[in-house]
């Protein structure tokens, strides 16, 4: 590591003014800065290692305004402003030269507050877009935080309810309080609103902000931010608020403000806390303000817009009608996939309940023993995608050939691993002429690989076509995509009959459910319009070690992952 | 529909094997014969300790070919021990028996005993050999041969016969790609006897084919497991071309040369004509090109014509390319599959 001189050497000799500093018996280093024709200071604490882009922090921020990128703290009992250089985590830097990269850190620093000091449209602009992280600053942590159940951020006065006692984690531990008419999952409702152990908090209003202002710089600036927002909003909305909401008289009232910044919608929360232990209504005046302490809370937003699409959800597939048929390894992981994708009417078909033995490879924990793996699953999912409308049902793959009920669907997704049915059910789709977009996935044993095929009716390519039999070119029993030769003996067989399985782990179903789902929501975003094919190819050893030989298809294959067109020119039903 | 279905129907049509019902009379010929050289053999001393299946039926290469004979190789195995100096002296007592069954034109040859069931269409050989620790000796020399040209010569009949059915070195659906090497074997044969005269074809020995495109076959099988038997054709005759099989002559002129690749290791050309060669050569060169062309060609009927100007009338051309394909059942009544969910 260089030493101070060495770097204050370095530093002056690339034409900075720094000299070194004494902070109560730690050595810092200075660099003068003149920006806008204000003089800046920025202070280096230097690190016995670089492990990520070396730091500066502005001295005296508050002598220089309300910057966008500068969060203002205290250390060794001075002010501080840390300055965020983009993501610090994102960059690489060259720790084998320090030299250069306190040089390029610096520079960096001094890039980002000049263009703040020099253009202050941009400069409030930023502040509002990084509105939640300025807040954060601001805020009390030393209370629990509040989980707000929220869709449109309406103005509405909701109850708030303390943690239920002696629960640390989960929902349980938070502050709760529900809008009248969220859309959340039944099984979440309910699972939350255990309201037995919660007793009333407080009130709370849910106030929309027409106008926004750049969050305060400092907890000391609170209460004049309140007032301050308060005179800019649109008369109407005060008016609504003192007439009809606010009035109860409490001891603890929340304000959860939802407002448009650059980022999006960004909510937060002021509390107000009795001073002397008496009622009051919601402080809407300076003067009302007086009988309140005031802080800023965090808040927790269970809130669709919020949540799914930081997840990587899409809230189009809200309306998608999804069947799933079976419910095992890779059926399990399917629902999973489906539900975090954002898909919320997803039925489960299931007739078997769940095992001891499926434990190690299923997603469902050991509370749902015996229970049916279609209803344990749909439970689960609701659990935790809390939109997730999830039902299920004990029917199996042939009691489904019903018309009027596939007509429904928008695609159905079958992981049976049976290939029979699954041929049996195609022929009834054909026989009706029901034009049910449908997926068939499924895995191989040894750890071989994994196919997912998507037969859209109006298009080229059907599931009979990843069954054409290659030396008849009929109607084959297996299907063509297979990686294991057909007739070989593949299950394994511990106990005697009706206990043989075959033997995969849980990464190869998952693999599997991962093609598959990955075909499905794309078929369902509108991504694939053409009947598609896709396999993953994993290793031989284990067949091998068995004696199982593979197909020339698994040596040839090098398009694992990738969708293709699933059309075979011998197909009977395409041609 | 696509070329390799008709490839299929093509090999439908030319394939013969032991089950055919053209076959049952040939068949049931052959068991009877066996009995008798059996007993024959037996009641002079040397017991028959085994006997086997020798060429195209043995490793399903065989072809129908209207107008010719349907060909037995019988091999008969006597032991080691007890068989006389004389190999001539054995096939002397087959020769016996052929002709108390009132086989007229039965003689000695060579390399074994044959004889021609006229009215049957049955041409049947029997090559005798005697055997010690699985080494194998065959009965060589005519019926008047001088005894320089009498012996026991070294064989490996069942060394060839398990070479050309042989997979291991192949590498994923060993099965089909066997299955295509000898469909390859199959189309090679008809394609000879379509393009060559008679007289030439006979001495394009249809064990040449099957070593040369066994040691040069080039498999193909697409991404849904199925063959493409018109690029394997291709590629295999290509890669025959270009081996070492072929010595040119000068004077546009090519001698052929294929070596067994079990014992005795002889040349299976030995003493042929440069005229064979050259011949062979020529229309080789011209089978690749045509089915270059063929690969280069997307009409199907177009496809199919060059294909039956190749290979005679029994590969058919359709009377257009977009007929449509009735659902066609598997025959299979149960396959077993590795699927699971
Ligand atoms: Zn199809």
């Amino acid at each position: 590591m260089a030493d101070n001189i060495e770097i204050i050497e370095y530093l002056k000799s690339k034409g900075f003014a720094c000299q070194e500093l004494d902070f109560k018996g730690i050595k810092a280093i200075s660099v003068d800065v003149e920006i806008a024709e204000k003089l800046i200071e920025l202070i280096h604490f230097p690190s016995s290692e670089i492990a990520g882009l070396p730091v500066f922090l502005l001295a005296k921020p508050s002598e220089i305004g309300h910057l966008a990128h500068v969060l203002n703290y205290q250390e060794y009992g001075h002010d501080f402003g840390s300055i965020c250089v983009n993501d610090r985590d994102s960059v690489s830097v060259n720790f084998n030269m320090p030299l250069l990269a306190i040089e390029e850190s610096l520079n960096r620093h001094i890039d980002i507050l000049e263009k703040a000091i020099t253009d202050p449209i941009w400069n409030r602009q930023e502040l509002l877009r990084e509105f939640k992280s300025c807040w954060l600053n601001v805020c009390d942590f030393d209370d629990r935080p509040v989980l707000l159940t929220n869709d449109n951020g309406a103005v509405e006065e909701i109850d708030v309810f303390r943690p239920v006692k002696g629960r640390k984690f989960g929902v349980r531990s938070y502050y709760l309080a529900q809008s009248k008419d969220t859309e959340l999952a039944a099984a979440a409702k309910i699972y939350w609103q255990d309201n037995s152990d919660r007793s009333l908090a407080g009130k709370a209003v849910v106030l929309p902000l027409t106008e926004i202002e750049p969050a305060p710089l400092n907890k000391g600036q609170l209460e004049n931010w309140y007032l301050d927002i308060l005179s800019k909003q649109k008369p109407d909305i005060l008016k609504k608020l003192n007439d009809n909401y606010g009035q109860w008289k409490t001891y603890k009232y929340w304000l959860f403000f939802n407002a448009q910044v650059p980022s999006g919608k960004v909510w937060f929360c002021l509390s107000f806390k009795s001073k002397k232990g008496k009622k009051h209504s919601l402080p809407l005046t300076e003067r009302q303000l007086e009988n309140w302490n005031v802080k800023a809370v965090p808040i927790r937003l269970f809130n669709k817009e919020a949540i799914l699409p930081r997840g990587g959800a899409n809230l189009d597939l809200a309306e998608t009608k999804v069947a799933l048929v079976g419910a095992g390894s890779v059926g399990s992981e399917i629902a999973h996939k489906l539900s975090a994708a954002g898909v919320q009417n997803l039925t489960i078909y299931d007739p078997d309940r769940y095992n001891i033995e499926n434990l190690y490879r299923h997603v469902l924990p050991e509370e749902f023993l015996n229970y049916g793996k279609s209803g344990g699953l749909s439970f689960s999912l609701k659990r935790q995608f809390l939109w997730s409308k999830a039902n299920s049902s004990l029917s199996k793959l042939l009691d489904l050939r019903n018309s009027k009920l596939l007509n429904t669907y928008d695609l159905i997704v079958i992981a049976i691993g049976s290939p029979t049915h699954e041929r049996l059910f195609k022929e009834y789709l054909l026989e009706k002429d029901i034009r049910v977009p449908v997926i068939n996935t499924w895995l191989e044993g040894f750890g071989v690989g994994g196919h997912a095929v998507l037969d859209i009716q109006e298009r080229r390519g059907c599931l009979l076509c990843a069954y054409v039999c290659p030396d008849t070119l009929a109607r084959g029993l297996g299907s063509n995509l297979n990686f294991i030769e057909p007739n070989q003996n593949v299950t394994i067989n511990m106990s005697g009959c009706g206990e043989q399985f075959i033997s995969y782990g849980a990464m190869c179903s998952a693999q599997t459910a991962l093609i598959a789902s990955d075909l499905a929501i794309k078929f369902l975003e509108g991504k694939i319009e053409t009947s598609s094919k896709v396999s993953w190819k994993g290793c031989e050893q284990d067949a091998q070690k068995h004696g199982i030989t593979l197909t020339n298809r698994y040596y040839q294959f090098t398009n694992s992952l990738k969708i293709q067109p699933l059309f075979h020119e011998d197909c009977d039903v395409c041609n | 529909m696509s070329i390799q279905a008709k490839f299929i129907k093509f090999h439908d049509k030319i394939k013969l094997s032991r089950e055919d019902s053209e076959y049952k009379d040939a068949r049931e010929k052959d068991d009877s014969i066996l009995k008798a050289v059996k007993k024959a053999l037996k009641e002079e001393g040397y017991p028959v300790v085994d006997n086997f299946l020798q060429g195209s039926m043995s490793t399903s290469t065989g072809i129908k070919n209207p107008g010719e004979d349907f060909d037995i190789d019988r091999a008969i195995v006597i032991a080691f021990n007890g068989s006389p100096d004389d190999p001539v002296k054995v096939k002397k007592i087959v020769l016996k028996v052929l002709e108390d069954r009132g086989f007229k034109n039965a003689k000695i040859k060579k390399p074994c005993v044959t004889a021609d069931y006229t009215s049957k269409n049955l041409h049947i050989d029997i090559p005798i050999y005697r055997e010690q620790n699985g080494d194998y000796e065959l009965a060589v020399g005519k019926k008047n041969s001088s005894d320089d040209n009498r012996e026991w010569s070294a064989s490996d009949p069942k060394g060839l016969r398990d070479w050309i059915n042989d997979s291991s070195l192949y590498i994923g659906s060993a099965n089909k790609k066997l299955e295509q090497y000898k469909r390859i074997v199959r189309y090679l044969k008809r394609w000879r006897d379509n393009k060559f005269s008679t007289a030439v074809a006979k001495k394009v020995f249809s064990i040449a084919l099957t070593v040369m495109s066994k040691q040069q076959f080039r498999s193909s099988l697409d991404d849904s497991e199925k063959a493409n038997d018109l690029v394997a054709l291709r590629d295999t005759v290509n890669d025959m071309l270009h081996a070492s099989y072929f010595s040119f002559q000068g004077n546009e002129q090519y001698r052929v040369r294929v070596t067994l690749p079990k014992s005795p290791w002889r040349d299976i050309f030995d003493g042929s004509s440069l005229n064979t060669g050259t011949q062979f050569y020529n229309k080789l060169t011209v089978l690749k090109s045509k089915l270059d062309q063929v690969i280069e060609e997307t009409d199907l009927v177009k496809q199919c014509k060059i294909l039956n100007e190749v290979f005679g009338d029994d590969f058919e051309v359709p009377s257009s390319s977009s007929t449509a394909k009735k659902a066609a059942y598997s025959t299979a009544g149960a396959s077993g599959t590795s699927q699971g969910a």
